[in-house]
């Protein structure tokens, strides 16, 4: 991730060509009537990289990830997929561009089976129209094959290799979670934004997510962290980037921001 | 009697036709269609637009803005597509515009807007009388013979097998799935790169075209078509077959046919007793009560949506490695 500061004048002269970090947030701000939601922001996310975000409720910080995944449209400022201008772009062309999410809430697809969640997050999504559905079965079924592979490799990676015929709706809150980040990778993104992803988990689940985490920065994702949980924050990401009402406090480290007296304010102070 | 039974078997068969179209829409991709009988309309008066001609206008003091003469299977087949080209115009503006829980309140507008529109102006489509001497088809030698109805049934019959295997099939696959998973969670799905309004869509037309399929079998088969043949009430039938069969089931489907069917013709042999519309009037009471009673104490109906194969499993059971896990996913973008 590239530092505020160093981002600033850079993207002023370069206007228009394309950032090389894996997502790029430039100067997005965001109002809903009177109220400022996001102002401003700017940093970047590198390939093999976790940038965490943390910031009171109210800071903007899941309206920042729906200005980023395509679900909110920005009033201003530019976001940049390597060099694809995609902050125009509706949510699903985002996503083919290779930007995943996981949400807020758990999203997971309830009436699905764990394997059908993960399914429907490949790229079979190609094969997805009725003409291909009635006339091209060999071709997608050879494609489902390899791709049913890949889906339980994964489940086992997860742990939820015994649950893959279970609906989704059947799991507990944390295998929900898994599923979620399971199906993501398997739309093969480049960049994967999780928004909270350590809500509601036992201490287990925490400890869980957090080495799948991990192993994912290692294999080379770009990985935006939004999270309350301070203390995973800080031991997963390389940098931090701390908001309040909708603009960025403090950025770097993570003992340099959490040392920021800003950032001691919010969530030492209370 | 015989012919009474080939009757029933023929409402059954396209209520089963009608039942998957509105299945696919509302149990599968969770459109509520509340103007589905719409389409079922525009079937029946292009049968009549393109069977009748001038002379069958004439015989039958009938007006409309135009009317061909066309042979058996012409007309069903423009019925078809006219089906589904409305469909796609409602449905472009219908499911990009309007929010999901709105749809089922503007499509039912619709529909009652195309009852009053076409009721109004007696040129278009003859109005409230709506369409007689509409000539059935000749199939083989046997038409107006003893044995008609029966190669009526026989011929829908193979039409429905051959909407089951499309149902099905569509059901099951990649398309079918990805329906389901944006009826769970649309944001979800848009999400994983699915182009959530054209799913939808596609639905919608398949739906769109399989009602004016019935309505031109129906047209066909009645010999009239008028607005009374697709009142908004005879949507409430068809979402009674999936209601009461199972949403999302197709075998249920089948069964919530016969349950109607059923029900419709019990009624219509009970003995008139003051009202003569007393049968017809508690039909609709004893239909509406069971829909009620499924949707309080059964509301995924007799046969539930069941959990869907995954096609490819067996084989890929049989197949040991290949897989590539994380790993795979890693940086292996393949951006559509």
């Amino acid at each position: 991730m590239v530092g505020i500061g160093e981002l600033g004048p850079r993207l002023d002269s370069t206007r228009g060509a394309p950032p090389h970090a894996a997502l790029t947030i430039d100067r997005v701000a965001k109002a809903f009537g009177g109220n400022q939601a996001v102002d401003g922001v700017s940093f970047q996310v590198a390939a093999g990289s976790l940038v965490g975000l943390i910031g009171p409720n109210g800071a903007g910080k899941s309206t920042l990830s729906g200005l980023v995944c395509g679900s909110l449209r920005c009033d201003s400022g530019e976001v940049w997929l390597a060099d694809v201008r995609i902050d125009t772009l509706s949510t699903w062309k985002r996503a083919r561009l290779g930007l995943a999410r996981t949400f807020q809430l758990s999203s997971e697809f309830q009436r699905l089976t764990v394997l059908e969640n993960l399914l429907v997050g490949s790229s079979l999504r190609q094969q997805a129209t009725m003409w291909k559905a009635v006339t091209a079965r060999r071709s997608w079924q050879d494609q489902e094959n390899r791709l049913i592979q890949r889906a339980r490799q994964l489940l086992g990676e997860f742990e939820l290799a015994g649950q893959e015929s279970s609906y989704a709706g059947e799991l507990s809150g944390g295998q929900r979670r898994l599923v979620e980040i399971a199906r993501a990778l398997m739309s093969e993104p480049t960049v994967l934004v999780l928004d909270e992803p350590m809500a509601g988990l036992s201490p287990h689940m925490v400890k869980q997510v957090t080495v799948h985490l991990e192993r994912l920065r290692s294999m080379g994702f770009a990985l935006l962290l939004i999270e309350h949980n301070v203390a995973v924050v800080s031991a997963l990401s390389d940098r931090i980037v701390a908001m309040s009402q909708g603009r960025v406090i403090a950025e770097g480290a993570s003992e340099e921001v959490l040392g920021n007296d800003e950032v001691q304010a919010i969530y030492v102070a209370g | 009697m015989s012919s009474l039974i080939a009757i029933d078997m023929l409402y059954v068969l396209l209520f089963m036709i009608g039942g998957w179209g509105l299945n696919l829409q509302f149990g599968t991709a969770g459109i509520i269609n509340f103007g589905y009988i719409l389409f079922e309309g525009i079937g029946g008066y292009t049968v009549a637009l393109f069977t009748l001609g001038s002379k069958g206008l004439v015989a039958g003091q009938q007006q409309a803005i135009f009317s061909v003469a066309l042979p058996f299977p012409i007309p069903i087949i423009i019925a078809v597509v006219v089906g589904g080209i409305f469909a796609a115009l409602v449905g472009v503006v219908v499911l990009r515009r309007v929010r999901r829980d709105q749809q089922a309140i503007v499509l039912l507008v619709l529909s009652l807007m195309a009852l009053y529109f076409v009721t109004a102006d007696p040129s278009f489509l003859n109005g409230s009388i709506g369409f007689a001497l509409i000539p059935q088809p000749i199939i083989g030698s046997a038409v107006a013979s003893a044995t008609y109805e029966w190669v009526v049934v026989g011929v829908v019959g193979v039409l429905t097998l051959i909407i089951w295997g499309l149902v099905r099939a569509a059901t099951e696959s990649p398309f079918g799935r990805a329906l389901r998973a944006q009826r769970d969670n649309e944001a979800s799905a848009e999400a994983l790169g699915y182009n959530t309004f054209t799913l939808q869509l596609r639905a919608f037309i398949f739906g769109g075209a399989t009602a004016a399929l019935v309505g031109g079998i129906f047209a066909y088969s009645l010999t009239v078509w008028s607005p009374s043949a697709w009142g908004y009430g005879e949507t409430f039938y068809f979402f009674m077959v999936v209601i009461v069969g199972g949403i999302g089931n197709l075998g249920g489907v089948v069964v919530g046919a016969v349950v109607v069917i059923g029900l419709q013709q019990g009624f219509a042999f009970m003995p008139n007793v003051g009202s003569s519309e007393l049968g017809v009037v508690l039909q609709t009471i004893c239909a509406s009560i069971v829909v009620v009673v499924f949707l309080a104490l059964r509301p995924k109906g007799l046969f539930p949506e069941r959990r869907h194969r995954v096609y490819s499993l067996d084989k890929a059971d049989s197949e040991p490695g290949g897989s590539d896990g994380i790993g795979a996913c890693g940086m292996d973008t393949n951006a559509n």
